[in-house]
């Protein structure tokens, strides 16, 4: 899947960013519907083990919306590190995928 | 272990000394990066006060789907750096406070959603191709305010809808605040509302800001160096054309251009399409006005040329050197010192001294000048470098006369290594005598009298103002205590400055 219709009527493609989409109008309207599910839905974070114990490092940050008849909505923030023992971050991506229910 | 934050917060930084396997919340035991600290302020809660320590940070700061609203301060010479990554911030950064952080070598300052922008006090910008990721829809830096901050070879905005941008007493050199583009995909090429107060434009031959002048932008009681130019969009403009090419560098469209100059005596005018003449009598001047551009500029004046040194060198090197210490800088930038009261508006910026490496009895600091060398030879890329068989060299430069005595509010170093963090100028390296944050650290003797043999040398701060405290130690000493403290006021300066390859504490 690369471009879907979203239910506002715009278009995304999901193997981008959402803040990397093209800038053509048919697309604008997406930032918008991606930050109604993450501003109207809880943020699930996961965490992997990092070289500090206490202080697990980052891995993912997920909203999901529900509210919607045939599909979900899974809008994703995932963290890079420039080392895997360190807390150094290369790049953040944050992409929606649309799952059927 | 005793540390010398100048700063209370909640986590604490120092790449050069830290551990990120430390808690980050006791100043004598910091985090390395500043991505441990992200981390743990998230965990933690709003409202973090973000500590950072001197050195270079190449790592983006990354806040992810979650606000925080926290304050990075640096605590000393903090550069976050851009080898390897391409944005210098991600996420929600809405109301995150950025105090005193240099940015460098970004392809892009800012990667996130609409409306996520953070505040900058004393911050600098240098060499970032674009300050918002042109990718995104509006591209709308959105209450992105700066004061105080320098901006070095930044690229444009390069956005099609900019809101609401504030630049107070910023200095803007050969860099491009919007770079707006007239997007015939989406109609939109708005720059709105942009407000520069006190701010010093300097792009000669190049845009410094463009966009439509609706909506309220304003310049008040700014400088513009000659021909930098500022760029009005707007339909009522009798030869706008909507054309990509209108932008920077124009094609045979190219119109409808305000610029200040020749004179202070005649401000502003149009510049022509194609011949690059100053002319008010361009066709586009009377549909100017009646667009109100000019109503947007309140006490501005024009300058033919900004020195931001005075040298007493005569070298002619350091006109690139705006302030303070300059991690990256491959010329010969060895010490500046400000001083005197500004020429107001100047956007903060004080004339300043500076020297170099040239050969000359007017040099301190070099032998020719009374200088005295160890372990230095002058690069083949411009200035000082430690020589090839040494491990550290320092320069003791020759008394240096101000001529009366001054408060000093700054001696700045610039530097250029290829191991950002091992090498740096400092008297010490990190360890007990330079710990927590380390600090890149200079001596200085000085007084009111030319012979300063019986004087001592105390430790100072490279790129922060000299302080000395009741005891008489420099707020550059691992020891200073900085409740109570005085001012540096002399006439005569010797300085002591130590180069370094290894800042680990080996040597």
């Amino acid at each position: 899947m690369a471009i879907v219709i979203l239910p506002n009527g715009s278009k995304i493609n999901t193997n981008l960013d959402i803040y990397h989409q093209p800038r053509t109008d048919e697309y604008s309207g997406s930032i918008d519907f991606c930050t109604a599910v993450m501003q109207n839905n809880n943020m699930a974070s996961a965490f992997i083990p990092g070289p500090n114990p206490d202080l697990p490092k980052r891995d993912t940050q997920t909203f999901i919306d529900t509210s919607y008849d045939i599909y979900n909505y899974r809008i994703i923030t995932s963290f890079y590190y420039k080392k895997s023992s360190e807390y150094a971050i290369s790049a953040t991506q944050t992409k929606l995928t649309r799952e059927e229910k | 272990m005793a540390n010398h934050f100048k700063f209370s917060g909640d986590y604490f930084v120092s790449t050069i000394g830290g551990n990120d396997s430390n808690a980050g919340t006791d100043p004598s035991a910091p985090f390395k990066t500043i991505g441990a600290a992200v981390t743990a302020a998230q965990a933690a809660g709003d409202y973090k006060q973000i500590i950072i320590g001197t050195g270079v940070y190449q790592e983006t700061i990354a806040m992810g789907s979650a606000y925080g609203y926290h304050t990075f301060q640096g605590d000393g010479e903090v550069y976050v750096e851009g080898t390897g990554n391409t944005f210098a911030l991600t996420g929600y950064h809405l109301l995150n406070w950025f105090k005193n952080i240099n940015f460098l070598n970004w392809t892009f300052q800012l990667d996130t959603g609409e409306q996520q922008e953070p505040q900058y006090v004393d911050c600098g910008f240098r060499d970032i191709i674009q300050m918002n990721d042109y990718r995104q829809r509006y591209n709308n830096p959105y209450y992105a305010n700066y004061t105080n901050c320098t901006f070095e070879g930044c690229g444009n905005w390069k956005t099609n809808e900019l809101e609401t941008g504030t630049y107070n007493n910023c200095v803007l050199r050969n860099s491009n605040t919007t770079g707006l583009i007239a997007d015939a995909a989406t109609g939109r090429n708005t720059a709105n509302a942009q407000m520069f107060n006190g701010c010093i434009l300097d792009n000669p031959n190049a845009f410094v800001w463009s966009g439509t002048p609706d909506q309220g932008t304003s310049f008040k009681g700014c400088v513009f160096t000659a021909n930098t130019r500022v760029a009005y969009y707007d339909t009522n403009l009798s030869d706008y054309t909507y054309n990509s090419n209108d932008y920077m560098g124009g094609g045979a469209s190219y119109g409808g251009f305000l610029t200040y100059g020749p004179s202070d005596v005649d401000p502003i005018g149009i510049i022509d399409n194609n011949t690059g003449t100053f002319n008010t009598a361009h066709p586009s001047w009377s549909a100017a006005m009646q667009v109100g551009i000019t109503s947007i500029y309140r006490d501005c004046y024009y300058v033919n040329e900004l020195d931001y040194n005075t040298q007493l060198s005569g070298s002619g090197m350091f006109n690139n050197l705006a302030d303070g210490i300059k991690f990256g800088i491959s010329s010969s930038l060895m010490y500046k010192s400000t001083n005197g009261i500004g020429i107001m508006p100047l956007g903060g910026t004080t004339p300043s001294i500076a020297y170099g490496y040239e050969s000359s009895s007017t040099n301190p600091l070099h032998p020719m000048g009374g200088a005295t060398w160890q372990g230095i030879t002058t690069s083949s890329l411009g200035g000082f470098q430690i020589d090839g068989s040494e491990h550290s060299g320092s320069i003791i430069s020759a008394v240096i006369d101000q001529g009366a005595p001054k408060i000093i509010d700054n001696i700045g170093i610039g530097f250029t290594t290829s191991a950002p963090n091992a090498a740096a100028p400092s008297t010490y390296p990190s360890g007990a005598l330079n710990n927590n944050p380390t600090r890149y650290q200079y001596e200085m003797r000085y007084g009111n009298a030319s012979d300063l043999s019986s004087e001592t040398y105390r430790i100072f701060e490279w790129g922060q103002e000299p302080r000395i405290n009741s005891n008489g130690t420099g707020s550059g000493d691992q020891l200073y205590d900085s409740g109570s403290y005085s001012n540096i006021s002399a006439r005569y300066l010797q300085l002591k400055m130590t180069l370094r390859i290894d800042m680990s504490g080996s040597l």
